[in-house]
């Protein structure tokens, strides 16, 4: 009997181990990698720009922040150490020696200085002004320190500098951010070919000793994903990080010159619900749904697979999650019972609403309109186009149900706000949320928003179904590319090509 | 002949300033607002306010249409809200797919239908006649966007010989783009092969028939020649007029074949920008395309009349 | 009762060949999509997600689609979204464009000139850029796209009334009646419109096949029938997507169309044929 544990244990630690040696293989120096990019950023300055194109080509590669969002999700130092005052006001960043821009200007407190009084002046006209509305007060301790103090406490501010919309610049260039950015990243830009490609070459002196490990990044603009597919097919390209379908997927995989990670992303999938109609206003109502869907058959029938489920309003990669999905396991019988509890024992009839444009969305509302027939609630199918669902659903709340994705990181506050397409008003849910932003002991913090997860959960606001995944899809030779996608970038500092 | 002209143009423009108010109209009624499709859901107040002033959406509906107007004709159609280009740079990069995807159809289309329309009225009733109109009802039958599937699925799901949509661009694949435009030229140009193929045959016969060709063979002039010469030059007339008057049909014909294989075309264009209501792209498309039927529909007119005399003007 | 007016008094009609088949194909499609409301071998919406892609086989004879449903019996249902969005396109044309051709034909002068400038701006505007346009104001659906197709429609039928109207008020019984004193509306109802109707019949079963490529063609956008609501178009829309793992989707509903539309233009041939070989009908638009 020991003997066998014994055997089971060596074959354990040899697939681990091989699995280990493969990642930590010795990276080779050199080689150009061309990555497929769907949509052409709009101008490359990603604080006065929402497009998510910007940060896909120039976070982490050409720009970088104080801080960084690392592959499992957690906030990492980037540029700066900090240390956070006992009172939660007061952040000192203490910035790394010896940082040059590529223009070869060395990053100093100035530089970040000018960085946030552009980010807080409203002429520049930033697209999320909120991110930066407690600070007070920014002071020079000298040219590697310096101090932020905020108004009130809030949880979330550091967080916030890891976006790309906090990148640190220098008040020289500030006015070519948009055409040809100047930053601190591993690779500097080369040239915009409008209409065609982004070309990026290695900086030599990148403040991370040893990186990158690449001479040169292409991203290539190729709108269409059939377009895309057949290019790394024909070889033109290296990879494609983002917006494979699953069944593209699907096929690339059995391709032996390829490879496809089924990473998470920050997208929560979720079937929105209208508490303040009737009868979604009904908790028991809507727990019911909550059982009658089967999560597991809806990410293989409208995923072919590929998605993380989940359980309450938060991404697998963010350091507060707690895995929720057993609240509600499948059983459409206790679904049956409650809905007779609340009234219905025939069902009832009620109209959702899906999103034309994003497949997922329209073939996850279809399925789940089939599951829920199966316990009696009948549902009315309307697709409507994206202009009118922002118009209607999100904005006048006009809906019953709707399934959508939201792929703003960390963002259960929105179940604070009553006024929010979900009409969920919970006074203990918004006071909590207060207390979690407010404190600043990180253990419970994180009880606290543990908390939220679970209120939100148990009152199964909406249906919570599935994280989208990442699927970037590669050559084989393509190594240590990111498979979880926590922040909305494609880090390309640590990627290297096999020979 | 320059009263019926200038009565034409004047129709004509008329039309167009109809057309623009119609499609301007259209727009404003159009639910959702720009700012907020843009900036998706995670918009606050002040953005949203902030962008819709820098997009012109605050003004009066009567100076936004002045405004507009004024850069029609001055050729300024303004700038598209999803990809902050001019939308006359846009339109113009998107008819490089889809002008050579049109005469690329038409070739097609004519290659098929015009041989087998005459041969098919030179063998009437008999075998060769019953294939070709057998053929050719097919083709009336089969919608154009299946026909693309099918293609797309013998010949590049299955033998891979041509890529299953996407557009590679002329400048560093010329080859490749016109690969890329091959499948769905071929099932454009399959439907409107059929419809020609009809009308040729059918006017063949009725010139066959005429007067004149019985007078032409019956002084002995070889058949070939009363066939080509005579029969085909004036059986030709009406079959181009239909070539023209499908200007507006080919065009909506692209709008599902670009969807069907992927291709950046205007009809793409338009169809995209409908759903992320990018209102100058639609505006310049439509009108574009209104323009374009128009203006042909009067040329072929004009071309009708003059190539067959026995029409007199009005 | 002059030539013209002849639907009623065909003889013989099935040694025309094209009205044979044309008949057949129709009656079998009425029959499907009749049978279809009372009998299909499975329930055409109901998922069953753990027989996805089947290929044809006993069980389902067309095979499944990507949730399991069964092939057959969604292209059974389809029919009758088909002939319902046809007819419905072809009643909004005829209605209209019956009515408006014949004030033209009656008026002349600018009532006509109005009309039939309207209907060459119509005619010329590609119907389904219109559609689209439509659709996106008032939302995409089945019945916004049966308004989309049948408003494209009224120009084509107008422009028949008009056309072979003109020529049936300058016939002598119409002045005949018109000398004695018959009120207009009474001409237009017992001599006029019964001698167009069978041009009118002839359109009208080719402008029904038109409405059902058209509805196909909306459909595959994503702008016609609404799911679960089997449609031959959009089901070839998602077909297209799973291309790569079962052709067999992207077969059998383009089938049921080329099909139904080749009998209801064989049907519309063979009743031109029978009735008026020198009838010129409106070329085929897409």
């Amino acid at each position: 009997m020991k003997k066998w544990l014994f055997l089971i244990w060596i074959g354990l630690t040899f697939i681990l181990s091989s699995t280990i040696t493969q990642a930590q293989q010795k990276p080779v120096y050199g080689g150009s990698l061309t990555i497929a990019q769907g949509v052409e950023p709009p101008g490359l300055d990603p604080t006065t720009n929402p497009s998510a194109a910007i940060p896909r080509v120039i976070y982490s590669n050409v720009m970088e922040g104080l801080v960084k969002i690392d592959r499992d999700g957690k906030v990492v130092p980037a540029l700066a150490q900090y240390q956070i005052s006992k009172d939660g006001k007061e952040y000192t960043f203490s910035l790394k020696k010896g940082v040059k821009f590529h223009d070869g200007k060395s990053l100093t407190s100035e530089e970040v200085k000018f960085t946030f009084d552009r980010l807080m002046d409203p002429k520049t006209g930033i697209v999320h002004p909120e991110y930066y509305k407690d600070i007070e007060s920014i002071q020079i301790i000298d040219p590697y320190t310096l101090k932020i103090r905020l108004k009130n406490v809030n949880a979330r501010f550091l967080f916030n500098l890891a976006r790309p919309d906090s990148i640190i610049i220098h008040s020289q260039v500030a006015d070519k951010l948009k055409t040809a950015p100047v930053g601190t990243g591993p690779f500097r830009f080369v040239e915009w070919v409008r209409g065609d490609r982004i070309v990026l070459e290695k900086f030599g002196d990148y403040h991370r000793k040893g990186l990158p490990y690449l001479d040169k990044v292409t991203f290539k603009f190729i709108g269409d994903p059939s377009a895309q597919i057949a290019s790394l097919r024909a070889g033109d390209i290296d990879v494609i990080g983002y917006d494979v379908s699953p069944e593209n997927a699907l096929l690339l995989e059995k391709d032996p010159r390829f490879k496809v990670y089924n990473g998470y992303t920050t997208t929560e999938v979720i079937l929105s619900t209208n508490n303040s109609r009737k009868p979604f206003d009904d908790v028991r109502v809507r727990r019911a749904m909550a059982y009658a869907i089967d999560r597991e058959a809806l990410i293989k029938g409208a995923m072919s697979g590929y998605g993380t489920p989940i359980g309450s309003h938060m991404d697998p990669g963010n350091p507060y999650y707690i895995d929720l999905t057993k609240i509600y396991p499948y059983n459409p019988e206790k679904a049956k019972q409650l809905l007779s509890e609340a009234g219905y024992p025939n069902g009832f009839e009620a109209v959702i609403k899906l999103p034309e444009r994003f497949a997922y969305a329209r073939r996850t509302g279809e399925i789940i309109a089939d599951m829920l027939s199966k316990v009696g609630i009948r549902l009315k199918i309307e697709l409507v186009e994206w202009g009118q669902w922002i118009d209607r659903i999100f904005k006048n709340a006009d809906y019953d149900l709707t399934v959508i994705g939201h792929a703003e990181p960390f963002d259960i506050d929105i179940y604070a706000n009553p006024k929010y397409y979900f009409r969920y008003d919970n006074p203990k849910f918004q006071e909590t949320l207060k207390k979690a932003e407010a404190e600043i002991h990180p253990k419970i913090r994180k009880e606290l928003y543990a908390t939220l997860q679970r209120m939100i959960a148990e009152d199964a606001v909406n249906g919570f179904l599935f994280v989208l995944p990442s699927l970037p899809v590669m050559k084989k030779e393509v190594m240590n590319w990111w498979k979880d996608y926590p922040m909305t970038c494609q880090d390309v500092s640590e990627v290297w090509i096999q020979k | 002949m320059t009263a019926y002209l200038l009565k034409r143009s004047l129709t004509l423009l008329i039309t167009l300033i109809l057309v623009s108010i119609v499609i301007f109209a259209v727009l404003m009624v159009l639910p959702g607002d720009p700012a907020q499709i843009i900036l998706g859901i995670h918009a606050t107040p002040e953005s949203l306010q902030n962008l819709r002033r820098q997009l012109g959406l605050n003004q009066p509906i009567l100076t936004q249409y002045l405004n507009y107007m004024r850069g029609f004709f001055t050729g300024d159609l303004g700038h598209s809200i999803t990809y902050e280009v001019s939308v006359i740079s846009l339109i113009l990069q998107r008819l490089q797919v889809t002008i050579p995807l049109t005469i690329l159809s038409i070739l097609f289309a004519i290659f098929l239908s015009i041989p087998s329309g005459i041969y098919a009225s030179l063998h009437r009733n008999r075998p060769g006649d019953y294939g070709v109109m057998i053929l050719s009802q097919i083709g009336l039958a089969v919608p154009a966007f299946w026909a693309g599937i099918l293609l797309i699925l013998l010949f590049a799901v299955t033998l891979h010989w041509f890529p299953a949509g996407g557009f590679q661009s002329w400048q560093s694949h010329p080859m490749g783009a016109l690969k890329s435009l091959l499948l769905p030229a071929l099932s454009l140009g399959f439907v409107r092969a059929a419809v020609l193929a009809r009308m040729t045959r059918s006017s063949m016969l009725e010139v066959l028939g005429e007067d004149f060709i019985r007078t032409a063979r019956s002084k002995g002039l070889p058949r070939r020649r009363v066939v080509y010469k005579h029969a085909f030059r004036n059986a030709i007339i009406p079959v181009i007029t239909l070539i023209g008057l499908q200007t507006g049909d080919l065009l909506a014909g692209a709008i599902i074949i670009e969807n069907v294989f992927h291709l950046p075309g205007v009809g793409r264009l338009v169809f995209e920008a409908i759903g992320q209501r990018d209102l100058p792209v639609i505006q310049g498309v439509v009108l574009l395309i209104a323009t374009m039927i128009v203006v042909v529909n009067f040329l072929v007119d004009l071309a009708y009349r003059y190539l067959d005399p026995r029409i007199r003007y009005e | 009762m002059n030539k013209l007016f002849s639907p009623f008094i065909i003889h013989r009609p099935f040694r025309n060949i094209n009205f044979t088949l044309g008949f057949l194909i129709t009656i079998t499609l009425l029959f499907t999509a009749i049978l279809s409301l009372i009998y299909t071998p499975y329930d055409p919406n109901r998922m069953n997600l753990s027989k996805r892609f089947l290929p044809p086989n006993a069980e389902h004879w067309l095979g499944t689609d990507q949730y399991g449903r069964d092939i057959l019996s969604r292209v059974m249902r389809g029919a009758v979204n088909s002939i319902v969005v046809g007819l419905v396109a072809v009643s909004i044309g005829m209605g209209f464009g019956v009515f408006l051709g014949s004030l033209a034909a009656f008026y002349r002068k600018w009532v006509d000139e109005i009309i039939m400038r309207i209907s060459d701006v119509l005619y010329g505007f590609p119907a389904v850029l219109s559609a689209i346009l439509i659709t996106s104001i008032f939302g995409p659906g089945i019945i916004n796209s049966m308004m989309a197709i049948g408003i494209f429609n009224i120009p084509i039928f107008a422009r028949l009334t008009r056309a072979t109207s003109l020529s049936i008020w300058e016939r002598d019984y119409v002045t005949a009646a018109r000398a004695i004193g018959r009120r207009n509306t009474g001409i237009i109802w017992k001599y006029i419109l019964p001698n167009i109707l069978s041009a009118l019949i002839v359109q009208g079963t080719v402008q029904f096949a038109i409405a059902i490529l058209a509805e196909a063609g909306l459909s595959y956008l994503g702008l016609g029938t609404q799911p679960p609501h089997p449609s031959w178009g959009r089901m070839l829309n998602e077909a297209q997507t799973f291309m790569g793992i079962s052709p067999y989707l992207a077969i059998f509903p383009g089938c049921a169309i080329a099909l139904t539309v080749l009998g209801l233009n064989l049907l519309g041939d063979g009743l031109r044929d029978m009735m008026d070989p020198k009838l010129s009908r409106i070329q085929i638009r897409i």
